[in-house]
C-alpha cells in the first residue's frame, strides 16, 4: 500500500552536512569550554586546575594552573584545526553545486518571517527562510572565516609582527562573542521553538523530513519538490 | 611615592653584554643549566630578559652606530597588565611590573600586548618571564644585577621621584629619550653624542600595536556579555510569545471543535425528534 504524499519522507540534510554540522558543534563546544577560564578565572579556573592536575603526572614541577592552561591550549588548537578542516572540506564540496544553492536565495519575505516566528502563523518559505539565510551569512560565515584566519595567525604568531598578532587576538575575541550570540539564537530558534523540532531530528538522526512538515513550514520548497517528485495533491 | 626607573647611557655602553650575563646569572640559572646541558637551541629565550644589539644609521662612509638595550619598560599604563586574564601581571606600588608565576597560566596575551617584545614565554619554567628590575634585590637595598655589574656605569637605577637620585638628575638634564612615551615607561635612554634625539628615536621607535588590540579587549568582553544578555532576553521573549500564541491557537481550536460538536448534537437532536414524530 502506497503512502499518502504528506507521509513521505524527503532527504533534507545530506550525510556530509550532518557530519560537518555535528562535529563543528562538538569541536566548538570543547574548544570553547577549555578556554572559559580566560573569561573568568574565579568561575572557570577549576577547568584549568583539572587539566593541570591530570597533566601534572607527566609534567611535574610547574604550576598546576600553567600546565593546565597549556593542555587547554593544545585542546583548543586541535579543535580549531578540526573546525577549519571540516569547514574547508564542506565549502570545497559545496562549490560544485553552487547553481543549486538555496542559501543564496532570499527564501521568503521578512514580513512572513515576523509572522511565522512571532505570531506562529503560516508563511511561504523556501528550504531556508530569510532568517536562516541571514543567520548563515551574518553569523556562520563571518565567525568561521574570522576565527579561522585569526586563529592561524595566533598559532603561528612568530611569523607576524606584534601589531598583526594583537589585532588577530582582538578579532578572535570578537568572533567568539559574535559566535556565542549567534549560537544562543540558533539553539533557541532551531531547538527550543517547537516549529523546527523535526529539523533537529533530521540533523542529528535521520536527515529526512516529512513532506507534511515541508508543506507547512517551507511551502515554496514543497512546490518545487512536488514537481521534482511528481506528486499530486 | 617611590617610582623605580632606569637610565641607560648609550654613550657609555661598551657593548660588553655583562648586563645580559649578570641577568642570566641572577634570574635565569635554571634555564642556563639547561642550556649548558642541552645546548643553546634548547633555551632560545635564555638572554631575552635583557639584551642588546648594535644599531646603525646612515650609509658608508657617514655611518653612526650605537648599542641599544632591550628591556621591559615598566610602563605606567602597562598593556600587559591590562590584558592579563588572571591578574598574574601586576604593578607594584613603586611602579615595577611583575608576574606572579603561580597565577600565570601562560596564555601569552601579555606577550602579544607588549609593544616592546619584553615578555617571553619560558619553556623551562612554563610561565611568562620578564625583567623585574631585580625586585628581590632592590627590596633588600641592592641594585639590579645588570646595574651592579656594568663596568662603564652605563645603567643607572633609582627612584625617579627622588630629586636627589642620579636617575632623576639624568632625566631632568633632558638629553634622554624613551622608546615610547605613550605608555609612560620608566626606562630612559641617554642619547649618545654622535646622535641627535630625533635620529636615535628614528632608530629605536617601534610601531605600536593598535590601542584597540589592548584596551579594546575590555570593550569586546563588555559588549560581548551585553550582547549575550540581550540575545538571551530576546530569546526568552520569543519563547514566551510563541507559547502564548500556541495556547491561543489551541484555545481557538478547542472552541471551534466544541462549537462544531454542539452543532452536530443539535442536528442529531432535531433528526431524532423528526424520527419520533
Amino acid at each position: 500500500m502506497s503512502k499518502k504524499p504528506e507521509e513521505r519522507m524527503v532527504r533534507a540534510i545530506t550525510g556530509l552536512q550532518a557530519f560537518v554540522h555535528n562535529h563543528i558543534l562538538h569541536l566548538a563546544l570543547i574548544g570553547g569550554f577549555v578556554y572559559l577560564p580566560l573569561l573568568n578565572k574565579d568561575w572557570f579556573g577549576w577547568i584549568t586546575w583539572f587539566l593541570g592536575t591530570l597533566a601534572g603526572v607527566f609534567a611535574p614541577g610547574a604550576s598546576v594552573m600553567t600546565v593546565g592552561f597549556q593542555v587547554a591550549r593544545i585542546i583548543h588548537r586541535i579543535c580549531g584545526f578540526g573546525i577549519i578542516i571540516l569547514a574547508a572540506v564542506y565549502a570545497i564540496w559545496q562549490v560544485k553545486d553552487i547553481k543549486k544553492w538555496k542559501i543564496i536565495r532570499k527564501g521568503g519575505t521578512i514580513e512572513g518571517l515576523i509572522k511565522y516566528y512571532l505570531a506562529g502563523e503560516h508563511a511561504d518559505f523556501d528550504k531556508y527562510n530569510p532568517g536562516q539565510v541571514l543567520f548563515f551569512w551574518v553569523f556562520i560565515v563571518p565567525v568561521v572565516v574570522v576565527a579561522s584566519i585569526t586563529g592561524l595567525i595566533l598559532v603561528f604568531k612568530g611569523a607576524f609582527d606584534a601589531y598583526t598578532v594583537s589585532l588577530a587576538l582582538f578579532l578572535h575575541d570578537c568572533a567568539f562573542f559574535w559566535g556565542l550570540i549567534g549560537g544562543i539564537f540558533h539553539v533557541v530558534a532551531g531547538v527550543i521553538l517547537p516549529q523546527n523540532r523535526p529539523v533537529v531530528d533530521a540533523m542529528f538522526r535521520t536527515g529526512m523530513l516529512p513532506l507534511s512538515f515541508i508543506k507547512e513550514h517551507h511551502s515554496l520548497w514543497y512546490e518545487e519538490l512536488k514537481k521534482e517528485l511528481g506528486l499530486e495533491e | 611615592m617611590t617610582k623605580y626607573g632606569m637610565v641607560i647611557d648609550l654613550d657609555k655602553c661598551l657593548g660588553c653584554a655583562a648586563c645580559v650575563a649578570a641577568c642570566i646569572t641572577e634570574n635565569r640559572r635554571q634555564q642556563a643549566d639547561k642550556a649548558v646541558e642541552q645546548g643553546l637551541d634548547a633555551v632560545r629565550s635564555l638572554w631575552l630578559r635583557t639584551w642588546a644589539e648594535r644599531l646603525e644609521l646612515g650609509e658608508y662612509p657617514s655611518v653612526k652606530s650605537t648599542i641599544m638595550h632591550h628591556i621591559c619598560q615598566h610602563c605606567e599604563d602597562a598593556p600587559c597588565v591590562h590584558v592579563c586574564p588572571t591578574g598574574a601581571a601586576f604593578k607594584t606600588e613603586d611602579g615595577v611590573i611583575l608576574v606572579d608565576k603561580d597565577l600565570c597560566i601562560g596564555c601569552e596575551f601579555c606577550v602579544s600586548a607588549c609593544p616592546f617584545n619584553a615578555r617571553i614565554m619560558d619553556p623551562v619554567i612554563r610561565s611568562i618571564d620578564k625583567c623585574t628590575f631585580c625586585y628581590h634585590r632592590v627590596k633588600v637595598g641592592k641594585e639590579p644585577a645588570c646595574v651592579e655589574v656594568c663596568p662603564a656605569h652605563a645603567r643607572v637605577f633609582g627612584d625617579l621621584e627622588n630629586p636627589f637620585s642620579e636617575v632623576h638628575a639624568l632625566v631632568a638634564e633632558g638629553n634622554v629619550v624613551q622608546i615610547s612615551e605613550e605608555y609612560r615607561g620608566k626606562v630612559y635612554y641617554k642619547v649618545p653624542r654622535q646622535f641627535s634625539k630625533e635620529e636615535l628615536l628614528k632608530l629605536i621607535k617601534k610601531p605600536l600595536p593598535p590601542p584597540i588590540a589592548t584596551i579594546g579587549r575590555d570593550w569586546v568582553k563588555g559588549l560581548g556579555w551585553v550582547g549575550v544578555g540581550l540575545v538571551t532576553a530576546a530569546s526568552v521573549g520569543l519563547i514566551i510569545i510563541n507559547e502564548i500564541n500556541r495556547r491561543r491557537r489551541e484555545m481557538v481550536a478547542v472552541k471551534s471543535a466544541k462549537e462544531a460538536l454542539k452543532g452536530e448534537e443539535k442536528t442529531e437532536g432535531s433528526r431524532e425528534e423528526k424520527e419520533v414524530k
